[in-house]
């Protein structure tokens, strides 16, 4: 129900419940990465878990909705776990992740999985671009390959749960 | 239904071809990035982009980088860099292992500090470079 899509026939109270509920759960994911940290000494190597409520809000959900949900969450987590700097990176990781996932679900061509792909590795590859540029340095390139690594691995492992959700989503709350 | 499946199936080779792109494109640029790596004379600190110290790993010491973002301690003992202690918010620099090898980096973000290895002639290279592009 509160997934539901009824063409564009959402009220906005509902749209402000169903984003609340999102941003909520995306924020408990960003906690629970948050208090277990992966043990690689690489700044950006993460899972990623409140990727998992964007790539799965593409599918059902009108994309400014997405984006809106998407945004909040970066924020809040960022003034309660992080500071600043980190709100600029996850910001510049999530943003263009968005608009590529965005894009490739409109392509039709990627599966859940490719698009999480994608989002991952170019969410790795614009925060270490910006690193580059508040550093004012290029050393850090050479964390490159093992960014792209870390972005396909956790792309793939989210892109999987993302699949089994979406499923279950759309038998439960959208019936044939 | 077999139109459904025919199409789940070409998405899925799509996925797979996007995968083999991206594995085999980070397993090219691994050996670019870690290319001649021997053991470093000194370590370059940086600070906001700007060189803030050089550390000779020939002598033992320990450097103590403070500023208003916060404070690092680096130490230099057996021609390894280390940061033995940082009041970052996720001690990345801390738990990173020691670095010797031309290339190595440790990086402390929130604190904008980045330490390279450096090799002797690599000053005179970059250098030679900066000419030769002002030329």
């Amino acid at each position: 129900m509160l997934l539901q899509n009824n063409g564009n026939k959402k009220t906005p109270a509902i749209l402000v419940a169903q984003s609340g509920v999102l941003i909520a759960l995306a924020l408990v994911f960003s906690y629970v990465e948050h208090i277990i940290p992966i043990p690689i000494p690489v700044p950006g190597v993460k899972l990623g878990l409140a990727n998992l409520v964007t790539l799965t809000g593409l599918f059902f959900l009108n994309p400014i909705q997405v984006f809106i949900i998407l945004v909040s969450r970066i924020l809040l987590a960022g003034f309660m776990f992080g500071n600043l700097s980190t709100i600029i990176y996850s910001l510049a990781g999530g943003i263009i992740s968005f608009l590529l996932m965005y894009g490739a679900t409109k392509l039709k061509s990627f599966s859940p999985l490719g698009i999480s792909l994608l989002g991952g590795v170019f969410h790795n590859l614009a925060q270490l671009a910006v690193a580059c540029l508040i550093l004012k340095s290029t050393t850090l390139l050479a964390y490159l390959p093992v960014l792209m690594i870390s972005g396909i691995t956790a792309g793939a492992l989210i892109g999987i749960v993302s699949k089994t959700v979406s499923a279950y989503v759309n038998r439960r709350i959208i019936p044939d | 239904m077999s139109s459904h499946q025919k199409s789940a199936s070409r998405l899925l080779k799509n996925d797979i071809v996007l995968l083999a792109i991206l594995v085999v494109a980070a397993l090219i640029l691994f050996p670019i990035v870690s290319h001649s790596k021997k053991p470093g004379a000194y370590a370059l600190v940086e600070l906001d982009g700007a060189e803030y110290a050089t550390l000779s790993l020939d002598t033992d010491t320990t450097l103590t980088v403070t500023t208003d973002r916060g404070t690092n301690t680096i130490v230099v003992r057996n021609r390894e860099v280390s940061v033995e202690s940082a009041d970052c918010p996720d001690l990345i620099c801390v738990n990173h292992a020691s670095i010797s090898l031309t290339g190595e980096v440790i990086v402390c973000l929130p604190h904008k500090l980045v330490i390279t290895i450096k090799s002797d002639n690599s000053a005179k290279e970059s250098e030679g470079s900066i000419d030769a592009v002002a030329e």
